[in-house]
């Protein structure tokens, strides 16, 4: 999955947001950020890249920077 | 002798809540939930389930097995299926047990039937399932509550003469290491009400529970769901020597739609036929499976639904999975709660 990719699918399936979001994003500054979007964005990436990720290595990620190196 | 299922109906809690629109609500596409009234047990639910299945014709005389899931027993003893013994005004000459499972619920009910009938043990065993995880939420929990609603479901399974099994390719898991990811800890034998403290918890979102409510690490389970399920419906296929497009229905466990929907591109079953609604009950836990085939019958008729493929997962860490032939059941329940005309 590539930098656009990742963006979208964060954007638009997982957070379902109005808010611009680009890698230097910071997490704590989107409102959609919740346990919702970290059951969603698990689920994302599992299906779409086979890569298990836990709760704990979501939750130390601040930027979606962050959260793409746990994914690519 | 094979053991098939024959009648099957469910029953939801008169009182209906909707979720408030908004992103919980779109994305998993629980738009309303039934909720037990607070004098209102889950047997309760289980005998008007039951009634149905009685008021079509069923005779409660020809029951002699009667199997009761639940999590939420009307007393931590006596037998709440005996209780339904007599409420149902069943013989007394049959068989009655309880057994606590949550999600994989129904598969187990089945698979207990089956044993029961196919060993000559029974010949008509009613399965009644019926949840009211609505009790052990706590209502300031605005990341679980919307989630669940409560129901019951009677199924009947008979003895018939055929040369194909009914229930087939039973497919059974357990982890228990996951026991912590969806648990009530306060209330049983390890953490009695009596001398354990309440613990109070408040999330960053201000979603708060004690140590008496229902806990869900909503990630661990998707994670947990994502490994088993598709491993899973390669066995049961394996066992019973079907492939993926003999399967004229999937009918799994309803959780939620954003998670179905996830589940059904990791099975490769993107273009199966594969129900996926939780509009107007959520997550109802045991109950959730025979619902949605119920629903799924009332929309496409039982006549070709030889091979249909059940998954329950959840609580526990439990799972469990089969292939069961419907072509002979009758519904008395369906389409959103309504009665079929």
């Amino acid at each position: 999955m590539n930098e656009q990719e990742f963006l979208t699918k964060l954007k638009e399936d997982i957070l379902d947001t109005e808010q611009t979001i680009s890698m230097d994003t910071v997490l704590q500054d989107i409102e959609e950020w919740d346990s919702l979007s970290f059951v969603s964005l698990i689920a994302m990436v599992k299906v779409a890249t086979g890569k298990k990720l836990d709760h704990k290595a979501i939750q130390a990620a601040e930027t979606v920077q962050d959260l793409y190196n746990l994914v690519k | 002798m094979q053991a098939y299922i024959t009648h099957l109906a469910y029953e939801l809690p008169a009182q209906r809540v909707e979720n408030p629109a908004g992103r919980l609500r779109k994305k998993t596409k629980i738009k309303a939930r039934h909720i037990a009234a607070a004098d209102e047990t889950a047997s309760d639910l289980a005998v008007r389930a039951a009634e149905k299945l009685f008021a079509a014709g069923v005779a409660r005389e020809k029951v002699d097995f009667v199997l009761f899931c639940t999590q939420s027993p009307d007393y931590p003893l006596p037998t709440t299926a005996c209780i339904l013994q007599q409420r149902l005004g069943l013989p007394k000459s049959c068989g009655a047990l309880d057994y606590n499972l949550g999600c994989s619920g129904y598969i187990y009910g089945l698979g207990l039937a089956r044993g029961l009938i196919e060993t000559g043990q029974a010949r008509c065993v009613l399965l009644l399932t019926a949840e009211t995880y609505s009790k052990y939420i706590n209502p300031k929990d605005g990341a679980t509550l919307p989630l669940f609603g409560d129901g019951a479901a009677a199924t009947l399974i008979e003895a018939v003469e055929a040369d194909h099994a009914g229930i087939d390719g039973l497919t059974y898991g357990t982890d228990g290491s996951g026991a912590e990811q969806l648990i009530v800890p306060v209330g049983g034998a390890r953490q009695p009400y009596e001398t354990t403290p309440v613990q109070e918890t408040t999330d960053k979102y201000g979603n708060y529970r004690t140590n008496r409510n229902l806990y869900m690490s909503g990630s661990s389970i998707m994670n947990f769901a994502l490994e088993v399920v598709p491993r899973s419906v390669e066995e049961i296929l394996r066992k019973t020597q079907l492939s993926k497009a003999d399967i004229d229905y999937y009918v799994f466990h309803q959780a939620n739609h954003f998670m179905l929907a996830y589940l059904q591109q990791e099975c490769d079953l993107l273009d199966a036929p594969y129900w996926n609604d939780v509009e107007e009950y959520g997550n109802t836990v045991s109950c959730s499976e025979p619902i949605a085939v119920c629903d799924m019958l009332h929309a496409h008729g039982s006549a070709s639904m030889r091979h249909v493929m059940l998954m329950g997962f959840g609580v526990g860490l439990s799972w469990a999975g089969c292939i069961v032939n419907l072509t002979r059941v009758n519904i008395y329940s369906g389409g959103d709660g309504q009665q079929p005309s």
